[in-house]
């Protein structure tokens, strides 16, 4: 497994794409950060979504098994404050504007996206840990005896 | 096991074959008279069984479990019992006949017919199924389709319980023994080589941070989901320290 010369690639290189609010918050801290890594068995990947909330996003993560991940979700209430009724309308707008956005990139092998464990964390990151596919299975394949 | 379905639970989906056309005592046996061509006796087709004396007519069939008969209800409970008591009436056969093994069972299976040769069910024959590899004696073929499904052997209790493993309220000691059981069953059974295009993970329940998987535009089943869980939590703990490539 070249695992480590794909970290040290995908430094280089992030392949990375972005669309709507999350590619045009430019000043803000952005959306859509991605660390990728890899262990024996499986895949992490953590994708930074700040200013995502967890209530409103609707976030949706769609792995395939080849290792593409696409991430979807809306950024929504900017004008409104958590916990609060009032609307504001907002003068300086550096944080994400409001709208949809999606994150694609790709994982260094193929997986098994059933055996996948997402968690958005409260620190509005999502780190997901998603198993390699395990190629002709070696074990579990029969009842042991 | 890598043909089971990851939701297999049917126990019918394995039982394809109703007829068991070697599962007779002797070999003596004469074939059924309904399919030999120059047969004419005109005797009923439930003849044979009315003669018999009612302590004969005890197979191994009727000695398993009454819900076993119940869940045959492709006809097969209904026809065996007759040859098989019908052996039983000639001469004594042995107590322990290795038999012809019936055709859904795997390769690997030894059949045997044990008569009871005391005590009030005397003459009574006892049907097992032993595992050639690991041994194991199997008293139904029920038993023997659930060893073969999930690899454990089953455990005594209430049908019921059995077949809805989900609501387990036991004593404590055996609870905590039977889900761990219950883990590994999962995970023996997750298919492998069949996976799926692409899995959609939707965040459903923030304060909880649940997450709920859909495969084309249909959500997964609950049943699939503690599968797919039971799988990653076996494997993610296995990798600790160990290469699976």
């Amino acid at each position: 497994m070249d695992g480590q010369d794909f970290a040290d690639r995908s430094q280089l290189k992030p392949a990375v794409v972005l669309t709507g609010t999350a590619k045009e918050g430019s000043a803000a801290p952005p959306i859509g950060l991605v660390d990728i890594g890899v262990s024996d068995g499986a895949f992490l990947f953590r994708v930074a979504l700040p200013g995502v909330r967890k209530d409103q996003c609707k976030v949706k993560c769609e792995i395939q098994r080849d290792g593409k991940v696409h991430i979807e979700g809306v950024i929504t209430g900017v004008g409104v404050p958590k916990d609060s009724s009032a609307v504001f309308q907002m003068k300086v707008q550096q944080l994400c504007p409001p709208g949809p956005f999606s994150i694609s990139f790709n994982l260094p092998g193929p997986v098994d996206p059933r055996l996948s464990s997402p968690t958005f964390r409260p620190d509005g990151i999502l780190e997901v840990v998603v198993m390699k596919r395990r190629t002709p299975p070696t074990d579990g394949g029969l009842p042991p005896q | 096991m890598s043909t089971a379905e990851t939701s297999g639970h049917d126990p019918n989906s394995i039982q394809q074959d109703p007829k068991r056309p070697e599962e007779t005592l002797a070999p003596e046996l004469p074939p059924d008279p309904l399919l030999k061509s120059g047969t004419f006796i005109a005797v009923p087709q439930d003849g044979t069984t009315a003669e018999l004396p009612p302590q004969l007519r005890r197979s191994s069939d009727d000695a398993a479990p009454a819900c076993l008969a119940a869940e045959k209800s492709n006809g097969e409970a209904a026809p065996a019992p007759a040859p098989e008591s019908a052996a039983s009436l000639g001469e004594t056969p042995p107590r322990r006949a290795p038999a012809a093994a019936p055709d859904w069972l795997p390769a690997g299976w030894t059949v045997e017919d044990r008569v009871r040769s005391s005590g009030l069910t005397a003459g009574t024959v006892d049907r097992y199924y032993f595992h050639s590899v690991s041994g194991s004696r199997f008293r139904s073929k029920k038993e023997v389709l659930y060893f073969l499904e999930t690899g454990t052997k089953r455990k005594k209790g209430k049908p019921s319980e059995n077949s809805d493993a989900d609501t387990m309220e036991g004593s404590g000691g055996q609870k905590q023994k039977k889900s761990a059981t219950k883990a590994k069953t999962f995970a023996l059974k997750f298919d492998f080589s069949n996976v799926p295009e692409k899995v959609q993970w939707v965040l459903t329940d923030f304060s909880k941070g649940s997450w709920a998987p859909f495969t084309g535009d249909k959500k997964v089943p609950q049943t699939t989901v503690q599968e797919w869980e039971a799988a990653f939590t076996a494997f993610s703990s296995k990798n600790n320290g160990q290469k699976l490539f």
